[in-house]
């Protein structure tokens, strides 16, 4: 074969591999790569198998969506295998079965505000009726996928049971022309496209003769389903994706939903991004509260070690995707560390551990440990900076754990720099006979160069990313990112610090008035939503209660030649100091005046 | 003889008051004269056009034509809407023929107009004065984006997802903003054709540099500023997608393309969802002089 065919030949072969990280986003997966993509947590299966009220919290990219269309996909389809079964006689052992409904939010449907301008109990019962049939959609079309597969899971006499009931709550006649939840389904779509027509008609005024509730439209759906055979040892999970999408009175209408309690045949599951962007009143004025009417899960990972829980994920995650490229390779060996700072981190381990034994011969085993991890990763980068002075000197970063580390605990983040190693690999033809490992270099090249990214990022401004994040903004926030990377090196090079590779923050208070507190956190709130950084619960340093602490996305620290390992520990910052960072101030930085704490149980 | 009423939105910019002018000079195609003129104002902007918006009432008045001033706020959408609409109903008779000057006029305000003038059976004439010359930017800061009352489509579920079609402006952020709010499927940018304003460089060079390498963005070419104001143009790429595709519009780019969006929302798209991205920060300096006038029926 001609070099110049081979070359080809190799070329679209090896643009045939599809890149095993690739991170689009969950609806846009099909059924099968969700199934084969997705990698359980046992806690979480735990939570959302259940008949528990539970309310998922994590960033965009942290893994809500295709959690939730994974439980969606794999309990229907155990539906459909299941009722196959029963209708060939096989099984009916009565025990409970889970089936998931998955619910958008962010569908433009619910995006549309006409319901705001009606008086407040038209505008409530809008927005109530609208989620009502949009729920009976995504319901009744999830239950068609069990019919269409088993046609005769409902008997004739079923189906008009339920043709009835539902027709009477929707006030019209459910033809049977096709079968029933197909039927249900159509004309639930029907429904919201002629209410949207009343909606948009500028003279109309109250909208709606008829207006649909939970009470009377889907309780009686799901009292039909409870009473029908194939049906009844169901537990119906209905699970509502990013909440944070619905407005005021659809957020009002699911927390009325949650906060009914005496029932086990269904539960709710949602999904949000951040806490403080949903409201947990309900339609009567009031409140679902955790623990009582839901169960809070996050969805985020304060991850310090590799066999913490995020790090046991981040590497089945990898695994899987690298067994669907049949790698061979575990995640370590994939993606190995360089050599040399295998090597170097050794040595100074050894260094650390001989130089602490001689001044305290008697230490134990954990203090020595406990050492060795608070410092010799800190003294490897300060060798390393005073041997390349004046050069670029940047830390080789590579390794798999590394790369769990710049996840900064996020998904999303981890299988970013993966793709893009594997995307080079394989623009560079340098794997020919399938890939076992990218090889260190191009994982430092691809490491600085998305750090890089981030950083450019910030000089551009995220206010285009951000609605209401203003162009001066853009500055303060670029600031105070890179005051803390200054405050971070400098603590990283002192011998002196106590917590040396801690690069999250807790703040305190040093005296702001409310609206220079109000500016700085709106500040940390802008850089939360353009993910450069993430908000944790952890340990308090008084009193053992809970506080939130901040860390910077740990992808911004390679081309700033930092740690992104960050040490089990935060430092606390106030909110004066912080504030005068972002208008270009140097953060204070004296190791006898600071405090840096080690954090315990933050796993 | 049959006197029109004129709706404006006040503004800085100085075509604000030579459109006017212009209106009363009878230098435009317009043949009937102004009886009445609504101008509405934004608050918040309300120090901004105070000058401007005593100088054209005086100018109206002097010539025999009655003026109301109205405020609106943006950051009070729903008040507002319905302040526009009363007044709609109130000021402008049944089958009144109503002069719309989009000129400096919030292209959400410019929807509803166009909107609630015809549910009240009103012929609406809509007035676009070009500025001389453009200074950068003319806003700044998108804030989140939100679909415009009674103009927000009716969204099928059983569809396939969101296609955005827009066309694009000086304002490139704003397009970022609706993309990461509403996720499309597929988003459609019309990129005018031309040189004027120095379009290639300020739209066109921006649009490849920011959104030419994803793959889930694709531009068309249109031409708003052609009799028509690219309206064929619009229609065709909706019809492609309407089957499958829940169609969002928004128009980011030339002022005259509000105008064709509204013509294709018209005939027969009411199913099409329009949305807007208001912005935060304005530029005092944004234009200057005053250009062609451009006048169009709906």
């Amino acid at each position: 074969m001609p070099a110049e065919t081979a070359d080809k030949f190799l070329e679209e072969i090896i643009m045939s591999v599809k890149n095993p990280f690739s991170f689009e986003a969950a609806t846009s997966l099909r059924d099968e790569e969700v199934v084969e993509w997705y990698v359980k947590d046992h806690n979480l299966s735990r939570a959302i198998l259940s008949k528990r009220n539970i309310l998922v919290i994590g960033n965009r990219g942290s893994g809500k969506t295709m959690m939730l269309k994974y439980y969606e996909i794999v309990t229907q389809r155990n539906a459909i295998e299941r009722t196959n079964k029963e209708s060939e006689g096989k099984r009916d052992d009565g025990e409970c079965e889970y089936f998931g409904v998955y619910i958008p939010c962010n569908d433009g449907l619910l995006l549309k505000r006409e319901s705001s301008l009606y008086e407040d109990i038209n505008s409530k019962a809008i927005s109530r009726h609208i989620l009502t049939l949009y729920l009976l959609y995504y319901f009744s079309k999830a239950l068609s996928r069990v019919e269409d597969a088993n046609p005769h899971v409902l008997s004739d006499e079923e189906e008009r049971s339920i043709r009835t009931t539902v027709g009477l709550s929707l006030g019209c006649n459910i033809s049977d022309e096709n079968r029933v939840f197909k039927s249900i389904s159509d004309i639930t779509r029907n429904i919201l496209i002629d209410d949207q027509v009343t909606l948009n008609n500028p003279n109309e005024e109250p909208p709606f003769k008829r207006y649909h509730a939970f009470e009377t439209l889907i309780y009686p759906f799901l009292a039909e389903l409870k009473d029908k055979e194939a049906f009844k040892d169901y537990h119906i999970m209905l699970m509502f994706d990013d909440v944070q999408y619905l407005d005021k009175y659809q957020m009002r209408t699911l927390n009325s939903w949650i906060s009914i309690r005496s029932h086990d045949y269904f539960s709710f599951k949602t999904t949000i991004t951040r806490k403080k962007d949903y409201e947990l009143f309900t339609l009567s004025d009031g409140a679902i509260m955790e623990g009582h009417d839901y169960s809070a899960i996050l969805l985020e990972y304060s991850m310090h070690y590799p066999t913490s829980d995020f790090g046991k994920l981040a590497r089945d995650v990898v695994k899987k995707r690298l067994e669907l490229i049949n790698s061979g390779s575990s995640p370590e060996s994939f993606f190995p560390m360089n050599p040399r700072l295998e090597v170097e981190l050794k040595e100074c381990e050894k260094r650390v551990k001989f130089e602490y034994l001689s001044e305290h011969p008697k230490a134990s085993r954990k203090q020595v440990n406990d050492h060795v991890y608070k410092y010799a990763p800190a003294i490897y980068f300060r060798d390393r900076y005073e041997r390349s002075r004046g050069k670029a000197g940047r830390p080789p970063y590579s390794g798999f754990d590394i790369l769990t580390y710049l996840s900064t605990g996020v998904i999303r983040n981890l299988l970013e720099p993966c793709f893009k190693m594997y995307d080079k690999v394989l623009d560079e033809h340098e794997s020919k006979n399938g890939m076992r490992l990218i090889r260190h270099g191009i994982q430092t090249r691809v490491i600085q160069e998305i750090s890089k990214e981030k950083w450019q990022v910030l000089r551009e401004g995220i206010s285009h990313l951000v609605p209401g994040c203003a162009k001066a903004e853009d500055k303060q926030i670029l600031n105070l990112f890179d005051q803390l990377a200054i405050l971070f090196r400098k603590r990283l090079l002192d011998p002196n610090a106590s917590e040396p590779r801690a690069n999250s923050f807790a703040i305190t208070e040093g005296g702001l008035s409310e609206e220079e507190r109000e500016h700085l956190f709106k500040l940390l709130d802008f850089a939360q939503q353009a993910q450069f950084l993430y908000v944790r619960l952890g340990t308090a340093k008084d009193y053992g209660g809970l506080e939130e602490y901040y860390v910077p996305n740990r992808m911004l620290w390679p081309a700033r030649g930092l740690d992104p390992h960050g040490q089990h520990a935060r430092i606390y910052l106030s909110d004066r100091v912080l504030l005068a960072a972002t208008i270009g101030q140097k953060i204070p930085y004296d190791p006898k005046d600071e405090v840096a704490q080690e954090v315990l149980f933050d796993g | 003889m049959d006197k029109r009423t004129l709706i404006t939105f006040a503004s800085w910019e100085p075509r604000f008051l030579l459109g006017a002018k212009r209106l009363i000079e009878r230098k435009t195609p317009i043949e009937l004269p102004v009886g009445n003129v609504i101008i509405f104002y934004s608050k918040g902007l309300e120090t901004w056009t105070c000058g401007t918006r005593k100088q054209a009432s005086d100018l109206w008045e002097k010539n025999g034509v009655s003026v109301k001033q109205v405020e609106v706020s943006y950051e009070e959408p729903v008040k507002s809407w319905k302040k526009i609409r009363a007044e709609i109903n109130g000021v402008c008779k049944n089958g009144a023929r109503v002069i719309v000057d989009i000129s400096t006029m919030p292209r959400n305000t410019i929807f509803t107009i166009f909107q609630l003038l015809e549910a009240y059976g009103h012929t609406v004439v809509s007035v676009y004065n070009q500025p001389d010359k453009y200074k950068l930017p003319l806003c700044e800061d998108p804030e989140r984006p939100y679909l415009i009352f009674k103009m927000s489509g009716e969204f099928d579920v059983a569809k396939q997802g969101t296609v955005l079609i827009v066309t694009l402006g000086f304002n490139p952020e704003r397009l970022s903003t609706l993309i990461r709010y509403y996720e499309p499927v597929l988003t459609l940018v019309g990129l005018q054709e031309g040189e004027q304003f120095e379009n290639q460089l300020r739209t066109v060079k921006v649009y490849s540099e920011m959104f030419g390498a994803q793959s889930n963005v694709d531009c068309f070419d249109i031409d708003v500023y052609a009799e028509g104001r690219g309206y064929e143009t619009l229609t065709e790429v909706v019809t492609e997608y309407k089957s499958g595709y829940n169609i969002l519009m928004s128009s980011l780019g030339p002022k005259p393309s509000v105008v064709s969006m509204y013509r294709v929302y018209k005939a027969g798209n009411k199913d099409v969802g329009f949305c807007y991205v208001p912005m935060k920060t304005y530029n005092i300096k944004y234009s200057k002089g005053i250009g062609e006038t451009l006048v169009d029926l709906l």
